[in-house]
């Protein structure tokens, strides 16, 4: 809104190029990248929405919650500071669950974790995060190369300069999650390789 | 209005056929239209539901798609529509607006503008039906579909369906117009006979014609009714056509009954005024001849044998016979009523004809029934009339023949009540003489008609006037050369013959007393003639000349103490109390007097009935003294 105040100040060119870029700001969805050029940029807020989305496709046990109204907990592990997008997330809800979201360090604490995002991150990191959250209902989510084959659940990738993930069904399926196949049939499948 | 007066003027066959048209058509029309909005409504339906649950697939696939940005799954999706061949475009669109995907069938770029799609999420334009669905998970609003459904099947799907409802329209109204036109066999048909056969009657005035009844409704009963219309109709023409037919018949029977009244009426009048003027003057001539014949008798009774007393009785004679001519004469005055009484005709008519016929060269032949009834006349004027027709008979063979006398009951021989109620009692007179001329034959009865050399022409005139009088009737029948019949009919006695007793015949002993007399006579003359016939009997006599003298003097002689025997009263006395007024006044004062009326009215009421009058008897001028002595004798005997 300043800059469209500005539009009434400037000059008539930095109008239109004022007007341009507010309409392109208009037709941007908020969660989906509008184009190739603002990949690199967003791409962390992109992968912030896709890991609230996923919690629209993916069931979790009714045991991995303390309680019926318990809030379901989005945890980063990430040195980055969380984006403006998983601050929204935070408090929106999934089904009659809050979602909560936290920015950890602490392997302790990945456990009682719903989502698990581990921001890139070296090989050592990874496989000790996977062996803490094994056999629990968490849903691992990567972006490192090679993640869903080591036992990761999702893994962020990105092709033809859009986000995309695979996923590993059999690595969710033993978490005791469900997912759904609507989710499964955009993803690229990845099996254990171990 | 004008439609309803144009649809009026039609013919009864049209009417059926536009009604039944009309029908058929509307209610094709009706039904296809709601057979094709329910169509519609089915067809929009099925459009609806078909494509809800194809978007609502679709919106639920394309959740994760454009959750995760993947336009290559959505167009993979959308692509799955063209095996619906009515779908035209689908676009995914996200939660904000932007087009995400997009489905085209055909080359063409898919609606830049959207219709409008309301609150419901479909609408409809002619060439398609759009719909609208939001696409949310869990609650959440991640996008739109839309949906662009080409009608153009639909359209003609509707069309053939319209084609095939217009066909079986046409169909009914085909058949609706076959029924008409078999209808018309059992409708209309019969009511153009029925209005031909009303034309051909109107045009032709034939009520012969009929209509033929085929059917068993409403126009059957018309048609029988109107045939038996036609047929009263014939009928009431038939006898119209009789009447009219016999309506001269009638008219000339009335024509001749009505003239024949009225020589009746011009005869009655004629006798009537000739009644008058011969009573008149047998009346004044009876006083002469009472003066003439008491004056007679008080004459011979003076003269003793010889040959004075033999002109005497000449001239007596020939009083009477002028009597006996002013007796007929009198027969014509209206005022002389019959004196009547109830007496054997059989035996009358035996007398009168042995009476007349003795000494003649004419036969009789007699024939009368055995229970001929008696008749309720005056004797005298019926023997009067038979022996006129005898004479007549006599007179029309003058050289001998044979008469011929019939009597009967007209109730016995089947024309009881003819002419006068409760029948007649009749008897005829036939010769076989030279017969009366017909030209003459009307005139016949007319007094002073007369064919006779030497006839006074009032003998049949008499007759006519005595049997009228009677309230019978009288006729002839005549063919010249062959001789003609009288026929009299007098009315049966109304009253039976037992109920009036002849008079018992009395023994009238002679009167040897002298009595005191009252006279009471408008002449003079009979006064002092009666007055001396009495004194010749051996009776005192007073005379008065009117009704008030002979009271002043009846009630002078009571008061005195001196009563008298007996008052002879004249009936007329001119300008003066008569014999009627005063014997009625006489008797109020003095009930046990003795009254006798005379007259020469011998016909009169008066005298005919005396004693209704109160008198005791009657005297009827002129009289001599011998029919003086019997009535006095007669009176006192009483």
């Amino acid at each position: 809104m300043v800059l469209a105040g500005g539009s009434h100040t400037g000059r008539c060119l930095l109008s239109v190029i004022a007007l341009t870029a507010i309409c392109s700001l208009l037709l941007l969805p908020l969660p989906m990248p509008a184009g190739a050029s603002n990949v690199t940029a967003p791409e962390s807020e992109i992968k912030a929405a896709y890991l609230y989305n996923f919690t629209k496709f993916i069931t979790w046990p009714a045991a991995s919650f303390s309680s019926p109204g318990a809030p379901l907990k989005i945890c980063i592990f990430d040195d980055r500071p969380v984006g403006a997008v998983l601050r929204d997330v935070h408090g929106k809800s999934a089904g009659n669950r809050a979602i909560e979201v936290f920015q950890t360090r602490n392997p302790a604490d990945v456990a009682a974790c719903h989502i698990l995002f581990i921001g890139s991150t070296d090989r050592n990191t990874r496989s000790r995060l996977i062996e803490a959250t094994r056999g629990k209902a968490v849903l691992t989510v990567g972006e490192d190369e090679g993640f869903a084959d080591q036992g990761g659940g999702i893994n962020f990738f990105v092709a033809k300069e859009k986000v995309m993930f695979e996923i590993n069904p059999d690595v969710i399926k033993r978490s005791g999650l469900e997912v759904s196949s609507r989710l499964l049939a955009i993803a690229r499948i990845v099996r254990d390789t171990r | 209005m004008r439609l309803m007066a144009a649809f009026n003027t039609l013919s009864i066959r049209r009417k059926l056929m536009m009604i039944i048209i009309a029908t058929s058509l509307i209610t094709a029309t009706i039904t296809n239209l709601f057979l094709i909005i329910e169509e519609l409504y089915h067809e929009r339906s099925d459009v609806i539901s078909q494509l809800t649950t194809l978007s609502d697939v679709i919106a639920i696939n394309s959740a994760a798609p454009l959750m995760f940005n993947d336009r290559n799954t959505a167009a993979d999706l959308l692509a799955s529509l063209k095996n619906n061949q009515h779908i035209d475009t689908a676009t995914l669109m996200t939660a904000n607006g932007a087009i995400f995907c997009e489905f085209n069938r055909s080359s063409a770029p898919g609606p830049n503008v959207w219709p409008k799609i309301g609150s419901a999420g479909s609408a409809f334009n002619f060439q398609h039906f759009y719909l609208r669905r939001a696409i949310t998970i869990d609650n959440e609003h991640v996008g739109f579909i839309y949906i662009s459904y080409s009608l153009a099947d639909l359209k003609k799907n509707v069309a053939a369906f319209l084609a095939v409802q217009l066909f079986v329209t046409a169909l009914a109204v085909m058949i609706a117009i076959w029924f008409a036109l078999r209808l018309k066999r059992s409708i209309s048909e019969p009511i153009a006979h029925l209005a031909e056969v009303v034309d051909d009657v109107a045009r032709t005035k034939d009520y012969a014609h009929r209509a033929v009844r085929t059917t068993d409704d409403e126009i059957g009963r018309l048609i029988t009714g109107f045939n038996e219309m036609l047929q009263e109709i014939q009928r009431k023409n038939l006898e119209l056509e009789e009447h009219r037919n016999n309506l001269e018949l009638e008219v000339q029977q009335r024509t001749r009954e009505l003239n024949s009244a009225n020589e009746e009426l011009l005869k009655s009048r004629k006798l009537e005024s000739i009644g008058v003027l011969a009573g008149g003057i047998a009346h004044d001539f009876n006083n002469f001849l009472m003066i003439i014949l008491g004056n007679l008798s008080i004459a011979k009774n003076l003269s003793g044998a010889g040959i004075v007393k033999e002109r005497l009785e000449a001239a007596e004679r020939a009083s009477f016979r002028a009597r006996d001519l002013t007796k007929q004469l009198l027969t014509f005055s209206r005022g002389g009523a019959p004196v009547k009484s109830i007496f054997s005709l059989a035996t009358l008519i035996r007398e009168s004809v042995a009476l007349m016929l003795a000494g003649s060269n004419v036969r009789a032949e007699i024939d009368l029934p055995e229970n001929l009834p008696q008749v309720y006349a005056d004797d005298g004027q019926v023997i009067q009339v038979i022996n006129n027709l005898l004479l007549n008979a006599c007179h029309a063979m003058p050289n001998g023949g044979v008469v011929s006398i019939r009597a009967w009951d007209s109730c016995l021989t089947g024309a009881c009540g003819d002419r006068v109620a409760g029948g007649t009692i009749c008897l005829s007179v036939e010769d076989h003489g030279c017969g009366i001329p017909e030209e003459i034959l009307p005139r016949i009865f007319d007094p002073y008609f007369s064919t006779k050399d030497n006839g006074a022409g009032l003998g049949l005139a008499m007759c006519y006037s005595i049997i009228t009088n009677h309230g019978g009737s009288i006729s002839v029948e005549s063919q010249p050369g062959k001789g003609a019949v009288f026929t009299v009919c007098l009315p049966r006695p109304v009253v039976s013959p037992a109920a009036r007793q002849a008079q018992p015949q009395q023994v009238i002993e002679a009167l040897n007393h002298p009595l005191r007399i009252l006279l009471m006579d408008d002449d003079e003359y009979i006064r002092s003639t009666t007055g001396i016939m009495l004194e010749t009997l051996g009776h005192t006599s007073v005379s008065s000349s009117d009704g008030q003298e002979m009271l002043r003097l009846y009630r002078e002689a009571l008061e005195a103490g001196n009563r008298f025997d007996l008052v002879i009263m004249d009936l007329t006395i001119p300008g003066g109390m008569g014999g009627e007024e005063a014997n009625r006044l006489l008797l109020e004062y003095d009930p046990k007097a003795v009254t006798l009326v005379s007259s020469g009215y011998a016909n009169n009421a008066v005298m005919a009935n005396h004693r209704s009058y109160g008198f005791k008897d009657v005297l009827a001028k002129p009289y001599r003294m011998e029919e003086l002595r019997d009535v006095l004798q007669r009176v006192m005997a009483l």
